[in-house]
């Protein structure tokens, strides 16, 4: 397959030296990239650098996801998850304390993550101090990291820079960057805040270019979705892993993203169930889609550390 | 430039590192006077460039910033403290040492931010038995604070460069290069970068110059400038400063908050 890719693309040939060089594509490269109608082409980039930083390895993770308004966690716990993940904005700072607090149990033994840094942003009146004491305060009641961090909602990178040393000094980690919502033009421009923020802040170990919210709003095409993470993948060199969310985009188009420069599938179900056969079982599942794109599964940890 | 560029720079210890070899440049006039001179000076245009405290930049909304180059901490400085002989929390008057609005303007930050406190301020000269007559707590800066024995003076000392660092997670600029876009070509930012590596590799030189004749002191300097000095305006550093301007702005200390602008 690969071969026959390399064969057939053309139009971005001369950005493949580049990408193998090691070097994160300038701005007016990606824009070109990204222009490019020959998705072919751009996917090559994207898998090339994929290949290159990480071999054939593709990881995911299994989440069990706590939306807002569990007062108790599900019949199954925590299933095989390693991270436990409280989603849905609180309403303020004592409603997210009570979250963590009533989730620590269920995370007994595993990593318990959550909430959104531009929310907590908001929440904290856009203060910086104010932030880091709620961070401060989430970290006491036992939340290890913020879940997600939206680089489409903190500002321009400096300022986006500022807010994740804010949370950090509050003792809570940010590991990935995120995007909530943003309209395919904007997503260059995203891509490279992301990579700024990561070059500035060190210690991002995954970016999640596609929209997580609002996706019926202004709905993207696949075509799009596939360019975007081969972009970031060319773009952004110091973040390890580029992301796709399991869950929220299929397994379809989380097994095309892999040949498009994703390395990792986040938050897979960590739950099993027993009637849809082995064959059907979450774990069963991922590791088939990963194989099918050439290349081998491997679930990781939070941090990112590979567990098989 | 055809004619040498006039600097200016405090007359503390810890700038020397900055001026390191630049007092025998032809290229360049070097002159030292305490932080609020200095900031005068570049208003009435006699110097060029100043090594200028922080809160002056933020008067001066055309002046650009030499890149790369500070005074900052992060953590303990050990030459900007509130010394008091009470605890903190019981403080209602702080004695400010005039010489530097930066350090003034911090106290009444970190008061109002981490130490949840309001006292009043009186600005009084340099002297911590005086200051201490008069009011509960005293700011000190510069080399008085620094060779301080405040055990002495039987008051506590609190490190307001480590109580920023406990507030933000970020390092304190203290000051920096500045002046107008016309004050400094890309020639004489080059000098000053050279000016400051050279510094940084020969401090304990320039702290056994600085403090020649006395030992006990030398050591203090050594260790000043080698554990407690940061002279990389580098991106942590940029955010500590941009927060600092935030933080100013936000309790009326300064009329704007200003966006950094540089020299090229």
């Amino acid at each position: 397959m690969e071969e026959n890719r390399q064969s057939i693309a053309g139009a971005l040939d001369h950005l493949h030296p580049i990408v193998l060089s090691g070097r994160a594509l300038t701005p007016e490269e990606a824009a070109e990239a990204a222009a490019c109608p020959d998705l072919v082409s751009v996917g090559v980039l994207g898998e090339s650098v994929r290949k290159a930083m990480r071999g054939d390895r593709v990881t995911f993770a299994r989440v069990a996801v706590v939306p807002a308004g569990a007062v108790a966690p599900p019949a199954t716990g925590r299933g095989d998850a390693q991270e436990v993940r409280l989603v849905d904005r609180p309403a303020s700072l004592d409603e997210a304390r009570a979250r963590v607090a009533a989730a620590r149990s269920m995370a007994e033994g595993v990593t318990l993550t959550g909430f959104s840094t531009a929310d907590l942003l908001e929440m904290a009146g856009h203060d910086h101090v104010t932030l880091a004491g709620f961070a401060k305060a989430l970290a006491a009641a036992g939340l290890a990291a913020v879940a997600e961090t939206p680089v489409d909602r903190l500002g321009d990178a400096e300022q986006a820079s500022e807010v994740v040393r804010a949370v950090r000094h509050g003792g809570l980690g940010v590991w990935r960057l995120t995007v909530d919502h943003v309209p395919p033009d904007d997503r260059l421009a995203l891509i490279a805040r992301a990579a700024a923020v990561a070059a500035d802040v060190g210690g991002i170990l995954a970016f999640a270019p596609l929209s997580r919210r609002g996706l019926a709003d202004v709905p993207s095409t696949g075509y799009d979705d596939v360019k975007t993470v081969a972009i970031a993948r060319v773009m952004c060199r110091s973040i390890p892993s580029i992301q796709v969310d399991w869950a929220l985009y299929g397994p379809k188009l989380a097994q095309v993203a892999i040949a498009y420069g994703a390395d990792d599938l986040d938050a897979v179900s960590p739950y099993d169930d027993p009637a849809a056969g082995a064959r059907r079982a979450p774990r069963a599942e991922i590791e088939r889609h990963i194989r099918a794109a050439y290349a081998e599964p491997a679930e990781r940890g939070v941090k990112y550390e590979i567990l098989s | 430039m055809t004619r040498p560029v006039r600097l200016g720079a405090v007359s503390y210890l810890n700038v020397r590192p900055l001026v390191h070899g630049i007092a025998g440049d032809p290229r360049a006039s070097l002159r030292f006077d305490l932080p609020s001179a200095c900031a005068d000076l570049l208003a009435r245009g006699e110097i060029d460039l100043g090594m200028v405290p922080s809160i002056t930049y933020a008067d001066r909304p055309d002046d650009r910033i030499v890149p790369e180059v500070c005074i900052g901490s992060a953590g303990q400085v050990a030459s900007v403290a509130v010394y008091s002989r009470r605890p903190l929390r019981d403080v209602r008057s702080i004695a400010l040492d005039s010489s530097s609005r930066t350090s003034a303007v911090l106290t009444r930050i970190l008061c109002a931010r981490l130490w949840h406190i309001a006292p009043t301020y009186t600005p009084r000269a340099p002297d911590g038995e005086s200051m201490l007559a008069a009011a509960d707590a005293a700011l000190l800066i510069g080399d008085p604070a620094l060779f301080l024995d405040h055990r002495a003076l039987g008051a506590d000392k609190t490190d307001l460069g480590e109580a920023w660092t406990a507030l933000t997670g970020l390092p304190f600029v203290w000051a920096f290069w500045s002046g107008p876009p016309s004050g400094a070509d890309a020639d004489v930012v080059a000098r000053l970068h050279q000016a400051r590596d050279a510094g940084v590799a020969a401090v304990d030189a320039i702290a056994d110059v600085y403090c020649a004749g006395d030992p006990a002191r030398q050591a203090i300097a050594r260790r000043y400038l080698r554990d407690h000095m940061r002279y990389d305006l580098d991106s942590p550093s940029l955010a500590g400063l941009r927060l600092f301007y935030r933080e100013a702005h936000a309790l009326g200390l300064v009329s704007r908050n200003p966006e950094l602008k540089f020299l090229t």
